[in-house]
């Protein structure tokens, strides 16, 4: 859509691959659009984790550079990439990094911090109803089991503003029906916020016509 | 709870009430100490100087220490001119006199009136510039030509004879006037000659133990009677502030040096306590040190203790200004909370210390000096300067 949200990553390479042969990403000049779907595939190791790390700002220990539209993203404070954070990368990690005190609900609202709800109420208690998870909003997070902590932590990335969704690993406990779901769910948000989508996962292929491929 | 509640609540979670409270204690015993060392500075300055208003100055008589050693030496017992110049270079002392004595021999004897009889003695006497004396008589003077010569003695002189030597020999006691009527003869002789001169007490001295008479005629006998007359200084008298005599007992006791203890127990009460608030300078330096590492290594603890939730709130996006305020402010409402229970604790103190000075008469500060509160607020502004700097660092 709109290149000043493109994602460009030239001939970036994480230090601790550095020596190995790789296919579309690593030591390659990429350009991620914004709007776009994209399902990065690699086997287990060889730095999906490592790539969303780099893409919010995580990771520093790369060769190359990332730049979000014109910005070079190497070049970005704390400071930068926290505002970054809050008004334009989303991300589901793959730890989920939730608050175990908080309560599924809590944790949601949490999202992009104390800014203006991005959706009422009603439409994130429709997502929670989808992804059968509204009997669990008022439950502490610790007392909920991995498959409902992700759909808490996907609720969570959906529940505001951004220009691009990066999702690490996010289904790796779901269902195939609750993936699906909330699949959809993501795609459909994706779609209506205008964002681009990066989502990892081992080997499930998502159809050809919506996602571009990206092997590692 | 709201988003801002759930940061909140998020971040409060994770403090350890026991680390809250032992950082606290450590901080305000620390702090408490740091003020009450400038109060307590404070108060004995008060007290010095009021002291010295009252008193005003002393003079302190001070000699060479005699011992084993130097007692065949002479010159040893002499003050020299660096000695002197060491004592002004103090800068504490008012004014130094130095005392003059004869070399010549004296004999002098004492007629009582209406008595038979009267005491015979050799004599020594000592001359010392007007200034020094406590009460200087009227006719505290002699010019060349003058047959009689005014003498000072020791009040102690007059009371060993009406309390130990008259009630002994059945004599009758004699008050002051009465010895001023008395004649004294006194004979002078040395290798230039001899005379006789008639001597008159003039006044009684008790702060200078010896003989004295007028300085010019110490310096016309010196000169009249002897051929080689050196200047020794063998005793100065020095006149010092009250508040000054504690600089000087130290040098006193540096060099070995003898004076009237009595005259220097102030000086020495000065030093000790001089010497205990140093002491208490240092302990406190040493509890602040101990005190101020303990705040910053809470500060620390609390972020560390913290850091999933600090560095997965930013990773969200939640601003890094909004911890750091949140964490300045709860730190800071404690340092406040530290600032007033201190000023508390040593109000409490300082009645405390009044009531108990009162008991000894002593007029402390009407309350708490500024120095003290300022000093508080300063260290206290401090700490929170180094846990705002240290809180600042977060990153992620």
């Amino acid at each position: 859509m709109s290149d000043l949200y493109t994602l460009r990553l030239q001939q970036v390479l994480p230090n601790p691959l550095v020596g190995r042969g790789f296919n579309s990403i690593w030591h390659k000049n990429v350009s991620l659009a914004c709007g776009r779907n994209y399902q990065i595939l690699a086997p287990s190791g060889t730095g999906k984790s490592t790539l969303i790390g780099i893409l919010n700002g995580i990771r520093k220990d790369y060769a190359g550079e990332v730049f979000l539209g014109d910005e070079n993203l190497n070049y970005a404070s704390l400071d930068r990439w926290v505002e970054i954070r809050r008004k334009f990368i989303s991300t589901v990690f793959q730890d989920l990094r939730l608050f175990d005190q908080l309560t599924a609900a809590e944790n949601i609202s949490l999202s992009g911090g104390f800014e203006d709800p991005a959706f009422s109420k009603e439409e994130v208690l429709e997502w929670c109803v989808s992804l059968q998870i509204e009997g669990k909003l008022n439950e502490k997070v610790g007392k909920l089991s991995y498959g409902q902590k992700q759909r808490v932590a996907i609720l969570r990335a959906l529940n505001r503003k951004y220009r691009w969704l990066l999702m690490d690993e996010p289904f790796s406990h779901l269902d195939l029906d609750n993936m699906r779901t909330a699949f959809d769910l993501i795609k459909e948000q994706c779609k209506v916020q205008q964002a681009g989508l990066i989502i990892t996962g081992l080997d499930h292929r998502f159809n050809q016509d919506e996602f571009e491929t990206l092997e590692i | 709870m709201g988003p801002r509640k759930s940061i909140t609540f998020l971040l409060r979670k994770t403090q350890s009430p026991l680390q809250l409270i032992a950082g606290i204690f450590g901080s305000f015993v620390g702090i408490f100490i740091v003020g009450l060392a400038v109060q307590l500075y404070a108060e004995y300055t008060h007290l010095i100087s009021n002291q010295g208003n009252v008193a005003g100055y002393q003079f302190i008589i001070i000699n060479k220490k005699v011992s084993a050693l130097n007692t065949l030496k002479r010159d040893i017992s002499q003050f020299s001119s660096e000695d002197l110049d060491r004592i002004r270079g103090l800068g504490v002392v008012e004014d130094i006199g130095v005392f003059k004595s004869n070399q010549f021999s004296v004999e002098g004897i004492l007629q009582i009136p209406g008595q038979n009889g009267g005491f015979g003695s050799e004599m020594f006497l000592e001359s010392v510039e007007d200034q020094f004396i406590d009460q200087t008589p009227e006719d505290w003077n002699w010019q060349p030509g003058q047959e009689t010569v005014p003498l000072i003695l020791p009040t102690d002189f007059l009371n060993l004879y009406n309390f130990n030597f008259a009630p002994s020999r059945g004599l009758p006691v004699l008050s002051q006037k009465t010895t001023k009527l008395a004649r004294f003869s006194i004979s002078i002789s040395g290798e230039k000659g001899q005379e006789t001169f008639v001597g008159r007490i003039a006044g009684y001295s008790s702060r200078i133990n010896s003989i004295l008479v007028p300085m010019s005629f110490m310096e016309f006998a010196n000169d009249k009677f002897t051929a080689n007359h050196p200047e020794n200084i063998g005793k100065i008298i020095v006149s010092i502030k009250d508040d000054k005599i504690a600089t000087l007992y130290k040098l006193i006791k540096e060099l070995d040096w003898e004076t009237n203890e009595d005259k220097l127990r102030s000086g020495k009460f000065a030093a000790i306590l001089e010497m205990l608030i140093s002491i208490m300078a240092f302990v406190g330096l040493v509890i602040v040190a101990v005190s101020f590492s303990s705040t910053i290594l809470y500060t620390i603890l609390a972020i560390n203790k913290s850091r999933y939730e600090i560095d997965t709130l930013m990773l969200i996006g939640v601003p890094r200004s909004f911890i750091v305020r949140w964490y300045m402010v709860n730190l800071g409402m404690i340092n406040a909370l530290i600032c007033v229970g201190t000023w508390i604790a040593l109000i409490l103190f300082k009645n405390k210390l009044d009531e108990f000075a009162a008991g000894y008469s002593y007029q402390l500060l009407e309350k708490l000096h500024f120095t003290t509160y300022l000093i508080i607020s300063s260290t206290l502004l401090f700490i929170t300067l180094i846990q705002y700097l240290r809180i600042r660092k977060l990153d992620r």
